[in-house]
């Protein structure tokens, strides 16, 4: 890897397969770096996570164990489980029956995953194309950062030909190769990490509290429910802890976004120690759980303009953001500004914050031939 | 591994980023503006990644031309 001659003829310290090597993983770490990568990752069941067929030989006899073929299978779930540790969602997709499968996690001693490590999970006989999409809505997440990991061609094939966006990585032919490839063409291609933020490791039990958070909302009217959720929220104006996360949520959100702005963390860093710029975090909490930090805004003073507004898509239709407006227009007036400019910017994803300035007493100005349209309010 | 003199012209021409034909058995360094002393390097570099030997510092300088090189590659196959 190394070449003394090269090194000492021109400086040139490795030779070209170590250069090419380094082009890759830059390529991912940038990759990660501008959180490019996927979100979800879908697994199917028998002959995936481990070997054999459940329903016909039962939960004692599939493939799972310290030994030979059934090592294989143990050391992938091992891998997957890390995964999950580092913020990745992961989901079943199986055409299997719910009591198998469940007899299979609970009673396998060999098993290495849990039920529970899954955020969704579709095990029934209906067309694995459809089970995605009602992943997808479940999660509230786009097929776009799906990939889905499936050892039958038919069904990996059906499901590229119906649902383009998800990823659909080709499966190993012999079961001694999942762990090798498993990293290289579905850890290190979809899911690098730049760096682990806090909200990444507790991503599973927040999407879980989700689905609790749901069930209460289905049985009582919607101000009840808000009062239910005994919501807490709490604000970081320019600390320098939360650079990191401001810069991940401003690249990640698509839906409650109104500007869809993109910053890097050296980006917050300017508008943290600009004295005419204010970048607040909104750090929620619910009788449920901790979301962590999942709003961001950006203020510049100067200019009295809303930059940048967003909230995860964790805690949208919750009210949230009418109390984080009320916020930030709190700290334009304490800087003196008078009134408050802000922009709604279409993109095909944020729709959901379209009449956001509308529902919360701006006056619309003027709409911009590129489809932006521009509000004003006194404070 | 047998070296051909088509395969190594072909080669020398995508280290320099010339089109093949301006690369003959003929050419010296001294023949195309782009051999130049990076040029060299990047020759240098492809060569030992495709035939797999290293060119010794010594042996670097001394490599300049299309046949310097061929048979620098005959003698150490």
């Amino acid at each position: 890897m190394r070449s003394e001659p090269l090194w000492y003829a021109g400086r040139i310290p490795y030779t070209n397969r170590m250069y090419r090597v380094l082009a890759e993983r830059t390529e991912q770490l940038l990759d990660a770096y501008l959180n490019r990568a996927k979100k979800v990752l879908v697994l199917d069941l028998d002959d995936t996570l481990w070997g054999g067929i459940l329903g016909e030989e039962g939960w004692e006899n599939i493939a799972l164990s310290e030994e030979s073929v059934g090592k294989c299978y143990r050391d992938f779930q091992k891998l997957v489980k890390s995964q999950k540790r580092l913020g990745i969602l992961l989901a079943i997709n199986s055409k299997n029956n719910r009591a198998d499968v469940e007899a299979a996690f609970a009673r396998n001693p060999m098993m290495v995953l849990a039920l529970d490590d899954f955020a969704a999970v579709r095990i029934n006989w209906q067309d694995k194309t459809e089970n995605l999409r009602e992943l997808s809505l479940e999660l509230d997440l786009g097929l776009d950062t799906f990939v889905a990991i499936d050892d039958s061609a038919v069904e990996r094939e059906r499901m590229r030909q119906t649902l383009p966006e998800v990823t659909i990585p080709d499966f190993p032919p012999r079961p001694e190769l999942l762990r090798s490839w498993f990293l290289k063409e579905v850890v290190y291609r979809h899911f690098p990490k730049y760096q682990l933020t806090r909200e990444d490791s507790a991503k599973t039990e927040q999407y879980r509290a989700q689905t609790a958070r749901r069930d209460l909302r289905a049985v009582v009217d919607f101000d009840a429910f808000l009062r239910n959720l005994e919501i807490d929220l709490k604000y970081h104006v320019d600390s320098a802890a939360t650079i990191e996360r401001a810069s991940q949520l401003s690249q990640k959100t698509n839906q409650f976004n109104v500007t869809t702005k993109r910053y890097s963390p050296a980006d917050i860093t300017h508008f943290v120690e600009s004295p005419d710029h204010h970048v607040v975090l909104l750090e929620y909490a619910d009788r449920f759980g901790q979301e962590g930090l999942v709003g961001l805004a950006i203020l510049d003073l100067k200019a009295s303009e809303l930059d940048t507004f967003l909230l995860s898509c964790r805690v949208i239709g919750r009210g949230v953001e009418t109390q984080f407006l009320s916020k930030v227009e709190e700290l334009l007036a304490a800087r003196g500004c008078s009134h408050m400019c802000a922009w709604f910017i279409p993109t095909p994803r944020n729709d959901v914050a379209a009449d956001m300035f509308e529902r919360h007493g701006f006056e619309f100005l003027i709409a911009r031939e590129d489809g932006s349209r521009v509000y004003r309010k006194n404070l | 591994m047998k070296v051909e003199v088509e395969d190594l012209l072909g080669l020398i021409a995508r280290a320099l980023e010339v089109r093949r034909e301006r690369v003959t058995p003929e050419t010296r360094s001294a023949d195309l503006a782009e051999w130049d002393s990076l040029g060299h390097l990047r020759i240098c570099l492809a060569v030992t990644e495709r035939y797999g030997t290293e060119i010794s510092l010594e042996q670097i300088g001394e490599l300049d031309s299309v046949t310097a090189l061929f048979a620098f590659l005959r003698r150490s196959a």
